[in-house]
Order: C-alpha cells, then structure tokens, then sequence
C-alpha cells in the first residue's frame, strides 16, 4: 500500500513537452529570464574591484627554530639589562659575579663567531656572562702569562656538556682584549675548526710547501681576522720586503713602511685559485711581531680537528686527505704543539662533547691514558697525539660546575631581567588541609634555585635552558 | 637551470659527485667521487660552481670511461653472445626468464621486463 507521502503527484504543467516525472521544485519553477550576455561557464575568478586588498603576508622565517632565534635579531626586543660591570682583568673578583662585554670587544668578539647558536644570547639585549671561579683560575693560569713564549702557554679546555666551554673561551679572548688593548693584541680565533675537514672548500696542493691550501676558507678567515685585529694591524709595519700581483698588476710592499693591515688589505693571494705562498708570509710576520704584540690562537672544538682527523677530501689517487696536510689545519696543529712559537702569546684549545666521545687521540695527548699500541686506527691517531705532546705537552684545564651561590646569582639576574617568571599570586592546594597556601616570591625563588641546582648539577646550559623553560 | 656535463644535462644544485652518478649511465657514486678527486672538484661541490675547465676535464675524463651507449652496446652485444653460444644464460634471456636462479613460479616481473637479448634501445 503506497502512502501518501510516497505517492507520485504528476504535475500537468511539468507534463507539457517533458517526460518528467518529478516533484523536483527546480523543474516546477517558471524559467529565469534571460539579462544581459550569456556568461562562460567556469571558477569565479578573482579580481582586484571585488575584493579588498589584503596585505600578502610570508612568513616569519624560513629558518628552523634553532637557526630562527639566532639570526632574526630577537635581542632587539629584550629588555633592557641591568648595570653590570664590563668583563675586565681589574673586575674579577674572589666573588662570581656578572659581567657584559664593552661595545668594542663585543663587536670583535661577534665577527669571530664567539657567541654561538643555541646559548641563549636572544634573550638579552647584549651578550651576558658569568665571571666565576674557572674564568679566576684561567685568568691566572693563561691570560697571566701571555707576556711569555707560547709554546709554554698551551691549555685545552675540558669538562661535562653544556658547562661552558666556549663560553669561557669567549670570555678569555674579551678579558685579552681588554687587558691588552685592543691596538695591542693579535686574536686568532677559529670557532669550528671542522670546517677544514668537511670538505665545504675548494683545495690545492703547493709543491713548494706540501701541503693542500684552502683558497675559500682561507680568505674568509682572513677576512674575519682583519676585522677584528684592524687597529692593531694597522700599526705593525712589515719586516720584509713583498711583492704579489692584484689583476695583473704588480704590487710591491716595502719593509718598515707598509703595514700588515695594508698587505692583508692589497694582496689577493689567500683566495686565489693557484697556490701561493700569502699565508705563509703571514704567519711569518706574526711570528715577527710576536715579540711586540701577543698573539692569542683560540680554537674551539678542537677535538673535532684532533681526533677526527680523516677529511672529506681525497688525493687523486683516490685515498683520504689527512687534516695535517692543509695549510690550515697544519698552522693550528703547530701552535698546539708549540712547535711555532709566538714571542708572547698562548694558545687555548677547547673540548667539545657534541662528536663522538670513544676517541682516544685527545685523551693520550693530555696524557691521561698510556699509547695503546693496539688501539683501532679509526679511534686514535699516534700522530697528532705524539705531536701534541712535544714541547711539555698541553696543559688540561678541567671546568668545574657552578656552586649554589653561583646558581642563586645567576637566576636572581634572570629574574631582574625578566627571564625567569615568578608568579606572585602563586596558591598551592594542600591536600591534608582545607585551605591553600600561597608562599611569597622569595620563598618561592628559593625553592626552585634549590630545584634547579639538583637536577642540573650545576650546569649553567641545563640551568638556562630549564629556567627559560620554567612554566 | 641545467648544466651540460658529457652532453647530459644535470640540475645546477646538485653536488657533483651525485649529479654525475644520477645523470650519466655507467657512473655510480663511488665512480663520481673518483672523478671528482681526480679532477681537484671539492666535495661539496655545486653544478652551478664549476667553472668551464673543470667542466672539460670533467668530460675528458668521463669521455675515458665506458659510459652511456657505448655501454649500454656492450651489455646487449654480451647477451647476444651469450644467446649465439647456446648457453643457459642466453637461452633464459631469450625467454625473458629470470637468469640467476630465481623462482618463476610466481611473477618474476622485473625478469620479464628486462631479460631480453636486446635489453637496451639504442
């Protein structure tokens, strides 16, 4: 039995010329007139006069966060810093305390790459650092003595990940600086060495010193260097005589009038596509001036260079290009052997624990563990441990963690600063009791310097990173 | 953007080292990074960064290896011979069966698509 609902109810106005058996209302309707020309058919087309323009937007970075907080200069938008003292040889005390870097000194230390991805400096306004007991004691124990030959000034920075190692690299070449005068010192500072071994350069060999030369890298760290060391480059004459060509053209400089500033300034040598002898010249001429102006080499990361010392680069024949056989590497493996020997002057070498830690090269050049004559090639390299030995061998400088007075100051800037959050409407609920307490800010910062200490054991990386990360 | 390395025609970002083992036949990687250290190529290398001399070294010594037609030449005369011998490996060649001792019973697809006695259209 058909229902009423069901039944078809046959329309006689639909049945005229159509076969439709329909209650479709679309069919039902009287048909639309027609106005003006017949449109195509087709997606709506977007046009300027029916639409408000909307300001097209990019992102903000096409950086990965990591890259992201260290190249879009978010310490624009921090807050201003407190007063703190400068980070002088004067300034230290017996006590930690905070320091900043003069503008001069910071502005050196940030072409060298001293302040490095991923330690935070974004959140400040200006690069801050803690002057505590490892910068006293490498104080007295490197910078001290720079006024002496720096074969017998050769320390390697050691200690845990995230301790601050080339935080306190960074913190020796500004103490340099600022001791010296920044007319008055030479700064060498490689910030990764692994760029001479990752292959990223182009490289030819020089019969006449046998060795590969790195034109690239070379001149961009020249480039660097004379940046940073202007002022005193610009007052050390040349001790010979040179002469080089620049687009055909030869120039002569002349001893005792020309500068060094001039001569790395004029010659084109370091980048050139055929070997030369332009960096050796210059490592001769510091080596020179060394008895006027100390000159401080600093390499951090050195272990990546030292225990992994198999390139990316091959031979023709096809076989690994040791990292002793470019000009480069072959500079910073002499200075760490004192087998070049500066006047005046030191070389700071630091540990770094982000690379494979079962390598035992470093570990026999500090004389730690005894030349095992079995050991894996891959794992131990005889000849850089062997001449990192030579001349008294390095001296190992151990960092030592953070005490809890360290910590307390520490957090207690972060907290001016407005780094570390503290909320003063803090309540917690107490389950054995009806009401919840509050605990004052103090109370409050107290508890989590304790809090932090513990579980950071004292590491400023850990204690930043979880104090940025709080709530 | 491309760059004509031995007639081929290789992307310009690639390193070259990958860019030659992708774009000419008969290199592999460990053939490209031969050529490249020969040559004094870096190897992190870009297309677009080698400069006209290296290109034409690059070809010199590409042009020494058996590469591209000549090889592919080689592979199907070598099968024609094998199949003119009467020797088992030509024989399954022939009837596009698997040549290394492996199972038809079921599919040996890859056997039926590229066994053949001319295995490659020059």
């Amino acid at each position: 039995m058909l229902r009423a609902t069901n039944r078809l109810v046959v329309s006689s106005k639909a049945t005229i010329g159509l076969r439709a058996i329909s209650t479709t209302p679309a069919l039902l309707a009287p048909k639309a007139k027609l106005t003006g020309p017949k449109k195509a058919q087709g997606t709506k087309k977007w046009s300027a006069s029916n639409q408000p323009a909307k300001p097209k937007k990019s992102g903000m970075t096409h950086h990965k966060f990591r890259d992201a907080v260290y190249n879009l200069n978010w310490d624009k938008y921090a807050s201003e810093l407190p007063p703190i003292p400068n980070l002088n040889v004067k300034n230290l005390k017996a006590n930690s305390h905070m320091a900043r870097y003069s503008p001069s000194v910071e502005a050196a230390l940030s072409k060298f790459g001293g302040f490095k991805k991923g330690q935070y400096h974004e959140l400040f306004e200006h690069p801050v650092t803690l002057a505590n007991e490892n910068t006293q004691r490498l104080n007295q124990e490197f910078i001290s003595k720079l006024e002496g030959n720096s074969k017998d000034n050769r320390v390697y920075i050691t200690g845990d990940q995230a301790i601050g190692k080339s935080t306190l690299v960074t913190q020796t070449l500004g103490l340099a600086l600022e001791k010296f005068g920044q007319d008055k010192t030479l700064i060498l500072h490689f910030d990764t060495p692994k760029v001479i071994t990752n292959g990223t350069s182009d490289y030819i060999f020089n019969k006449d010193l046998g060795l590969y030369q790195q034109p690239m890298l070379t001149k961009r760290w020249v480039y660097k260097f004379r940046q940073v060391n202007e002022a005193t480059l610009k007052t050390l004459k040349l001790t010979e005589d040179v002469k080089f060509s620049v687009k055909g053209k030869p120039v002569a400089l002349k001893a005792g009038t020309n500068t060094l500033y001039e001569y790395l300034v004029q010659c084109h040598d370091f980048g050139s596509s055929t070997p030369t002898q332009g960096f050796q010249f210059f490592i001769n001429q510091l080596k020179a001036h060394s008895k006027t102006v100390p000159v401080v080499v600093t390499v951090d990361d050195f272990n990546t260079l030292a225990e992994f010392p198999v390139t990316e680069y091959k031979h023709p024949d096809f076989t690994s290009i040791h990292a002793t056989q470019f000009e480069m590497a072959d500079f910073l493996f002499k200075c760490a052997s004192g087998e070049l020997n500066f006047a005046q002057g030191g070389v700071l070498l630091a540990n770094t624990t982000a690379v494979s830690q079962h390598r035992e090269t470093m570990e026999v050049a500090l004389d730690q563990t005894k030349y095992d004559p079995f050991a894996n090639k891959k794992y131990f390299d005889r000849e850089i441990a062997e001449k990192l030995l030579q001349n008294g061998g390095v001296k190992e400088f151990k960092m030592t963690p953070l005490t809890k007075d360290d910590t307390r100051q520490l957090m207690a800037f972060w907290k001016d600063t407005g780094i570390l959050q503290i909320r003063p409407d803090f309540t917690k609920k107490d389950y054995n009791k009806e009401e919840a307490f509050s605990m004052s800010i103090s109370k409050q910062f107290e508890n989590l310097v304790n809090l932090q200490y513990v579980s950071t054991q004292g590491v400023p990386g850990y204690l930043l990173r979880k104090s940025v990360m709080h709530y | 953007m491309v760059v004509h390395i031995f007639g081929k025609p290789i992307k310009h970002n690639k390193l070259v080292s990958i860019g030659l083992a992708k774009g000419i036949f008969g290199i592999g990687y460990t053939t490209a990074a031969r050529i490249c250290a020969k040559v004094g190529i870096y190897p992190q290398m870009r297309v677009n960064q080698l400069s006209e001399n290296q290109i034409m070294d690059i070809n010199k010594e590409v042009s020494e290896l058996l590469v591209e037609g000549h090889l592919k030449q080689k592979i199907n005369n070598d099968i024609k011979l094998k199949r003119s011998i009467g020797s088992y490996v030509g024989m399954r060649h022939a009837l596009g069966y698997p040549v290394r001792g492996q199972g038809t019973r079921n599919n040996a697809k890859n056997a039926k698509k590229f066994n053949r006695v001319e295995r490659y259209k020059l």
